[in-house]
Formats: structure tokens, C-alpha cells, sequence
């Protein structure tokens, strides 16, 4: 015969594996990891993609970043100081024909408040060399900031982390 | 005639549950903590590796207080273990380090490279390594400086010595 012991026992149980199911589902960290995944997968250009794709995919990129972004590719690149700096930026790009696969790998993020933090990752971009059609590989170390606005995380700020300090 | 059984878990089941359980956990151990696999991808260390070849960093090369050394070929992590720079020492902590000409000096005096086969004309200014930072770069000198990457890597960024 079951005591009542255990039965509090288990609906305390139940209780805790909900709330820790809970704070684990609206965690902010996986919302980032999921929120920069997604924008991976926007960069990412598909082998047979048309015109309008491309249109389609810079156009959901504005959903990624504040206004006021700041993206910086270090000390020989570019500085850009706007989300519509960037998107023209990415529009006015004309890659090679073939496939670009983005990926953010070895994510780390760090919770500066309840609505900001960083980002800390490594961004990996494959694709395939059209004069010899061998794969090519190359990869960054990226920062990225991050605020939530109105409930959703946007990209405030973004930098290239140098690996190797180039004299 | 043996069982299929016999066959497939021996005279001894347990024993054999047990070997390879322990082979199991020695892979883990060895592949997970001592030895990363590494698969290359690039020219920046060509002739010593190719493009696509496959080796293991062994991450307890620089444990137990031993420090690396010039002419190692060491892994550098990124933000994590999924993406490694594998390059050659040649400056150590506190050493001035430039390239006139394709040659390297070090404290002014010219380093000898007998994996470099051939140079072309780099010139890189000085720079004086810090207390913690190595000099680290490939061994294709032939390829265009702009796209060979080199530089100061600290030595918490330097997660084991290339095996083979």
C-alpha cells in the first residue's frame, strides 16, 4: 500500500522536473543559440538558389539586427554602422555561383542582464572553388552583442576576433 | 559446433562485456582527452601536411610544466575545439620576430628552416613576443602572405602538439 509519503515525495518530483522543463525551454541562451542558428542558415546561400531566394533571404536579414548595428571585420575591413549599411552592403555583394554554407560553431554565450549579452563563436563558411571545383573551408572568430527587444534578440554589435595577432 | 552465441559473445560473455566495456572507455579517455583527431584543410602547411590529411593533436604535449618549443607544430583553438589553426613555432616568448626577404630572424639573426622549401620575398616588421606568445606560421612560404595566416598566439590558445 502506497503511504502518503511517497505520494507528496513524487508531486514535489513532478513539480521540480516542471520547473526546471520550464526555466530550460525559456532559457535566453537557447533562444540566442536558436536566433543565430537561424541567421547562419539566411547567410547560407543554397547551391540551385534563384534571384528572388536572394532577394528573400537579404530581406529576412533585417530581422536579425538592431537599427543601429555596428559590424566591424578588423583593422583592413569594412565598418559598417547600420542595419540598412548592411543589408546594402550584402545586397550590393555578388558572391561566386555554387553553394556557401554559414555555420556558428563552439557558441558561447554570457548573460550580461536580463536583456543583453554576447556572444562568443566560431564562424565556419564552406563552399566550393568553381575554377577547381575542390571544397574550400575558412573560418573566423567572431563577438557578436546582443539585446532583447521586445522579445525577440537582435544582433546590436559584431566584430572579428583575431586568432593569430598579425604584426 | 559452437552456438551463435559462442560466436558472437565467446566462451565467457561476461568477460567479453567487460573488455569491451574497458575498450570503450579507453577510446573515450584517449580520443576525448589525449588525443584530438585533426583533419587539415589548406596549403598554409604544405609540404609537411596536404590538403585533407588526417592527424591527432596531442593535448598533454605541454602538461606537466613543459613548455613548447621552437620547430613544433602546435593546434590553436578559435573559440573552441571544432576549428584549429595547425602551425609552426618559430618565435618564442620575449624573442623579436621579423621577415625580410623571406628570411626569418630571430634577435636579428636568421633562422634555419629546414621543412620550408621554398620562400617567396615576405616582409613582416618586428614585433617582440610577449611574456605568454609564440610566433607561429606555416611552412608554405611560396603562397601569397596576404592569404597565409600567422602571427602572436598566446599560449592558453595552444591546446596540444601535432602527433605526427
Amino acid at each position: 500500500m502506497k503511504s502518503s509519503g511517497s505520494r507528496y515525495v513524487s508531486i514535489v518530483l513532478i513539480l521540480l522536473v516542471g520547473y526546471f522543463s520550464y526555466q530550460w525551454w525559456f532559457n535566453p541562451r537557447r533562444a540566442i543559440k536558436r536566433q543565430l542558428g537561424e541567421l547562419a542558415a539566411t547567410l547560407s546561400v543554397p547551391p540551385s538558389g534563384t534571384e528572388i531566394d536572394r532577394i528573400a533571404r537579404i530581406a529576412r536579414l533585417r530581422n536579425y539586427f538592431a537599427p543601429d548595428v555596428t559590424i566591424s571585420l578588423g583593422p583592413s575591413g569594412p565598418t559598417l554602422t547600420s542595419r540598412d549599411a548592411l543589408v546594402g552592403a550584402v545586397a550590393s555583394w555578388n558572391p561566386p555561383a555554387g553553394e556557401w554554407t554559414v555555420s556558428f560553431v563552439d557558441v558561447q554565450i554570457t548573460m550580461d542582464s536580463g536583456s543583453t549579452a554576447r556572444a562568443y563563436m566560431t564562424v565556419e563558411v564552406r563552399t566550393t572553388d568553381p575554377r577547381t571545383s575542390q571544397p574550400v573551408f575558412d573560418a573566423r572568430e567572431a563577438m557578436v552583442k546582443l539585446a532583447d527587444q521586445e522579445g525577440v534578440w537582435v544582433i546590436t554589435a559584431a566584430e572579428t576576433v583575431a586568432t593569430l595577432q598579425r604584426p | 559446433m559452437p552456438s551463435l552465441t559462442t560466436v558472437i559473445f565467446g566462451a565467457n560473455p561476461r568477460r567479453t562485456a567487460i573488455r569491451a566495456a574497458a575498450l570503450v572507455v579507453a577510446s573515450a579517455v584517449i580520443f576525448g582527452v589525449v588525443l584530438l583527431p585533426v583533419r587539415l584543410s589548406g596549403i598554409s602547411m604544405e609540404p609537411t601536411y596536404t590538403d585533407g590529411e588526417m592527424n591527432f593533436a596531442n593535448r598533454l604535449a605541454y602538461a606537466a610544466g613543459r613548455q613548447p618549443a621552437r620547430g613544433d607544430v602546435v593546434a590553436i583553438r578559435m573559440a573552441g575545439m571544432s576549428v584549429l589553426y595547425v602551425k609552426r613555432i618559430i618565435g618564442l616568448p620575449r624573442e623579436r620576430v621579423e621577415i625580410t626577404m623571406g628570411t626569418v630572424l630571430i634577435d636579428g639573426q636568421p633562422l634555419i628552416e629546414p621543412t620550408v622549401v621554398r620562400k617567396a620575398p615576405w616582409n613582416v616588421p618586428p614585433v617582440t613576443l610577449g611574456d605568454d606568445e609564440y610566433f607561429v606560421i606555416g611552412d608554405n612560404r611560396a603562397m601569397s602572405a596576404q592569404n597565409h595566416d600567422f602571427g602572436r598566439a598566446s599560449l592558453d590558445r595552444i591546446i596540444g602538439k601535432m602527433l605526427f
